[in-house]
């Protein structure tokens, strides 16, 4: 097998501030935030069946978070019990707080990235009246048994999911006058984008094919016959007589097994991929390659992740790309080691959930169909920056009070410190991961009139030790990763 | 898009950020329809040449002066989702209209009378004083000559001016440059991210109203510090944060001009209303907004679009005057010096479809309102709604949109010459504007 990352590629990745350390690199691109304990582990097993593990997220105890996923008694509710909620948007809620906290505190980090990945890739609004109940459904029957699967079965089962029939219209979709709305949006956005050069004729025969997929009152799939379009439809190179209402169902499944074999589905996912691993703007190199493994196993997830992250281009995008907020807020919460509630309530994991609202990014909450940006440019504003600074003064100063996190003071434990610029590089390591560089270690001693050369002095760390937690979650080697 | 949201004012205002994938997808079947490689090269090169001179200009000279201009504002509203125009300005007398949408066509009895031919949903009312004191217009059967139907493509068109990533900035990035430099509020996005007209070199900002421009550690040091953090980076969130840092200080004194500012009760407690409410707040101020960009989203109603007493359309035309009538009466007087231009990215399918919504069409609503507004009128061509009129069951495009939006930047900023405001195309004004 070879080495994640190369000397070459590595000694290549210049200029960013983040440390080039291969390790470092991986995990604050293969989980949502490095810790000092994750990056030991890293250090003892090798990246490569670190790696392999986070591959196949089964190996993995992750028993501490189904313990306190057990607070969240909603998620694997049946239909029947989520009709009978008085509050039925609770079921939405509580799985938009179960994701935030499998982000959190799930060991089986690479999967929770895959989930949000394919979450956002078919994205459904999920605190709306035809989803809220729907959308816990497709999370744990469509997108976490497939995020780690083939994209082809997660495309099968999603077009038969009810969130998505309904956030996209499908299940009001009758002949004579279908709804396009599904139909265009499975060839723009979830399969072959418009590289493929489909026509209005291509969304209108797609819309045809789809009909008959609907839920029921209660939101269950069902397939009706009766709103079934017959007769010949024709989508880029794929066709058929459709000639039987009944076997309209499996006339869809072929076109959507076409879709997703198609090699600009192939591309556009990579592409997709390579975005939310390497770059804003990934090497087309890389994308082909991707493109490639994903086609040859037949659109397998394991194999496409492995070939990414083992590429050159991976190892050479050290500090190419943004935390967006919901990724800020995640990696700061795992940075200062804030801990899961201990008693029933969930309160404090809502708090949480309101602060990523408040920077636009709430969790399984993004508006249109396309899901939320993963470049740095959607999410370019003073606006954003000034919130997410002013959420890390809140989170390094006890926010939200119900969570148990060690004392700050925890953060520089070791041998004493003689200066503090050593005292610096502590905090700066247990937060990030890696030191500053000099000029940046000074400006943050500058900050409370302190200098690196200055020997360590106990009473002035302490007052101002809030402060530099603030301004290292603040600093580039926090919000990029 | 969906349509099934709850709550969507609460949470309408959506950014819809131009992916950049989905914007080089775009570029790349551009090429497979035969635009020719040279052409648009040439253009790119053209405006590129000229946004870099420019921005040299404003560099220098941005941040000095408040007051400069002509001390006039153009708010850009995009109504994100595709606005159905046949719903908000309504054929009257018209019985193709309803022969189309028997569920959810307006009935003439329950329009407010606009002119012979057109009249305005009953929720609009809040806005029809201004109608009728010539501060309100409409252009119906408008839109880009490219029909797409397609939600981002369309916005593409009409925000960069064309589709293409080789054309890098948005047509209102370009009004700035014509407009020479400004102050730091000159151009303001009130939102999450900077809307994709603004994108480019002209400095907006994005912001969630005035007051949330603060750092909340109260430190005098904090400016120095994130400043000093964010040096040597070799990254672009270097420059994010150098602009941050200037921005926090120069709203305070913008800020100080009224400092017992709240927002009016007229208004809307949702991002909708609080944007106009800021926007006005700066426009009183005189903090030097030159170009102001609102998106409102929610207008996707593929389904349940309803009635005049219930629905999707009926809920939103509401909201929207609602703010819309607030914030004209919270300018007052200064309403003389701000255009409001209200653009979606297409008009919807004439027919209703099964499930009483319309799908994405083609020609769609501009709508006006300002002291600068040729009001009281609906301008341009009105290709009908027979059979043999309609392309493809669509509302035929008679007025082209970049023509409104060139005229209404052009004449209430006091622009000079505006020809290179979109590529390839040349402005012939409708006279929206007085």
């Amino acid at each position: 097998m070879p080495a994640l990352v190369s000397e070459a590629a590595a000694a290549a990745a210049t200029g960013s501030v983040l440390s080039s350390d291969p390790d470092l690199h991986l995990l604050r691109r293969a989980t949502f935030g490095q810790t000092p304990a994750l990056l030991a582990d890293i250090r003892a097993r090798g990246a490569t069946a670190w790696l392999e593990d986070q591959l196949y997220p089964a190996r993995i105890d992750d028993s501490a978070m189904d313990l306190l996923l057990q607070k969240f008694p909603l998620l694997n509710a049946s239909l029947t019990e989520l009709n009978k909620l008085a509050q039925p948007r609770t079921a939405g809620t509580g799985l938009i707080a179960a994701t935030l906290a499998r982000q959190i505190w799930s060991r089986r980090q690479l999967f929770e990235v895959m989930v949000d990945f394919w979450s956002n890739h078919l994205n459904v609004l999920t605190l709306t009246s035809g989803t809220h109940l729907t959308k816990p459904i497709e999370d744990r029957a469509v997108i976490r048994p497939h995020a780690m699967g083939r994209f082809e079965n997660m495309l099968l089962a999603d077009a038969k999911s009810p969130a998505m029939l309904r956030y996209l219209d499908n299940t009001d979709s009758r002949i004579p006058q279908p709804i396009e709305n599904y139909g265009r949006e499975l060839l723009q956005l979830h399969t072959v984008t418009p590289q493929a050069g489909f026509t209005e004729a291509d969304v209108k025969n797609s819309a045809l094919i789809l009909t008959g997929r609907c839920v029921t009152l209660d939101g269950q799939f069902v397939y009706k016959p009766e709103v079934h379009y017959v007769g010949p439809v024709r989508v880029l190179g794929w066709s058929s007589a459709n000639a039987s209402a009944s076997a309209g169902l499996n006339t869809s499944d072929g076109y959507l097994r076409y879709l997703a074999r198609h090699e600009q589905t192939a591309l556009s996912l990579s592409r997709k991929l390579a975005i939310r691993f390497v770059s804003d703007n990934p090497p087309q190199s890389l994308v082909d390659h991707l493109a490639e493994v994903f086609l040859d196993s037949g659109t397998a997830i394991i194999p496409w992740l492995r070939a990414l992250f083992r590429s050159p281009e991976f190892a050479a995008s050290v500090g190419k790309k943004t935390r967006r907020p919901l990724e800020d807020i995640v990696a700061s919460v795992r940075a200062l080691s804030i801990q899961p509630p201990s008693g029933p309530s969930t309160a404090d994991i809502d708090l949480l959930v309101t602060d990523a609202a408040k920077l636009s990014m709430q969790p399984l909450e993004a508006f249109d169909p396309t899901g939320y940006s993963d470049s740095a440019d959607g999410w370019w504003s003073i606006g954003g920056m000034l919130g997410r600074c002013n959420w890390h003064r809140r989170v390094s100063r006890g926010h939200p009070a119900g969570l148990y996190r060690p004392p700050l003071g925890s953060l520089l434990a070791g041998p004493p410190m003689a200066t503090h610029g050593a005292m610096a590089d502590r905090l700066a390591v247990s937060l990030t991961g890696q030191t500053f560089r000099p000029e940046h270690r000074e400006a943050l001693l500058g900050f409370a009139g302190m200098t690196s050369a200055q020997p360590f002095n106990q009473i002035k760390v302490d007052r101002w030790l809030k402060d530099f937690a603030e301004l290292v979650l603040n600093s580039p080697y926090s919000v990029l990763r | 898009m969906t349509s099934h949201q709850t709550g969507a004012r609460e949470r309408a205002i959506i950014s819809t950020a131009c992916d950049v994938q989905s914007q080089l997808e775009l570029d790349r079947r551009l090429w497979d329809q035969g635009f020719t490689r040279r052409k648009l090269l040439a253009g790119a090169g053209m405006v590129l040449a000229a946004s870099l001179g420019s921005q040299l200009v404003t560099a220098r000279h941005s941040y000095a002066a408040v007051g400069t201009g002509n001390g006039k504002t153009l708010v850009s509203l995009f109504l994100r989702g595709g606005l159905d125009g046949l719903t908000t300005v309504v054929p009257r007398n018209n019985s193709r209209y309803l022969e189309v949408r028997p569920g959810i066509g307006v009935r003439d009895s329950q329009l407010l009378a606009l002119d012979s031919t057109f009249g305005l949903h009953p929720a609009m009312q809040p806005l029809y004083g201004y109608w009728q004191s010539s501060q309100l217009a409409f252009v119906h059967a408008v839109g880009s000559p490219d029909a797409n139907r397609d939600h981002f493509a369309s916005q593409a068109l009409i925000e960069r001016g064309s589709a293409t990533l080789t054309y890098p900035t948005g047509w209102l990035d370009r009004v700035l440059e014509a407009d020479g430099p400004g102050t730091t509020f000159r151009a303001v996005s009130e939102g999450s991210t900077i809307t994709p007209a603004l994108r480019a070199t002209s400095g907006a900002i994005s912001m969630r109203g005035i007051n949330s421009l603060v750092f909340s550690n109260p430190s005098t040091n904090m400016a120095t510090a994130m400043r000093s953090l964010y040096t040597g980076l070799d990254n672009p969130i270097e420059d994010l944060m150098e602009t941050t840092v200037r921005v926090v200080a120069e709203a305070v004194p913008v800020r100080a001009v009224n400092p017992n500012w709240v927002q009016p009760p007229a208004y809307s407690v949702d991002p909708f209303g609080e944007a106009l409410a800021d926007v006005a707040r700066l426009v009183k101020a005189n903090a030097g907004l030159r170009v102001a960009t609102i998106d409102i989203g929610g207008w996707d109603v593929h389904t349940n679009q309803g009635t005049t007493a219930e629905g999707q359309m009926v809920d939103h035309l509401t909201n929207l005057a609602k703010n819309l009538a607030a914030f004209a009466s919270d300018l007052g007087s200064r309403l003389a010096d701000v255009t409001l231009v209200a653009t979606s990215e297409f008009g919807r399918r004439v027919a209703e479809n099964a499930s009483g919504g319309t799908d994405h069409g083609h020609g769609g609503l501009m709508m006006l309102l300002g002291g600068g507004v040729r009001g009281g009128q609906i301008h341009g061509g009105w290709p009908g709604l027979a059979p043999g009129d309609l392309r493809d069951g669509d509302l035929a495009v008679r007025n082209d949109c970049r023509d409104v939006l060139a005229e209404a930047a052009q004449k209430t900023l006091g622009l000079g010459a505006i020809g290179s405001l979109f590529p390839n195309h040349t402005v012939s004004p409708l006279g929206v504007m007085r």
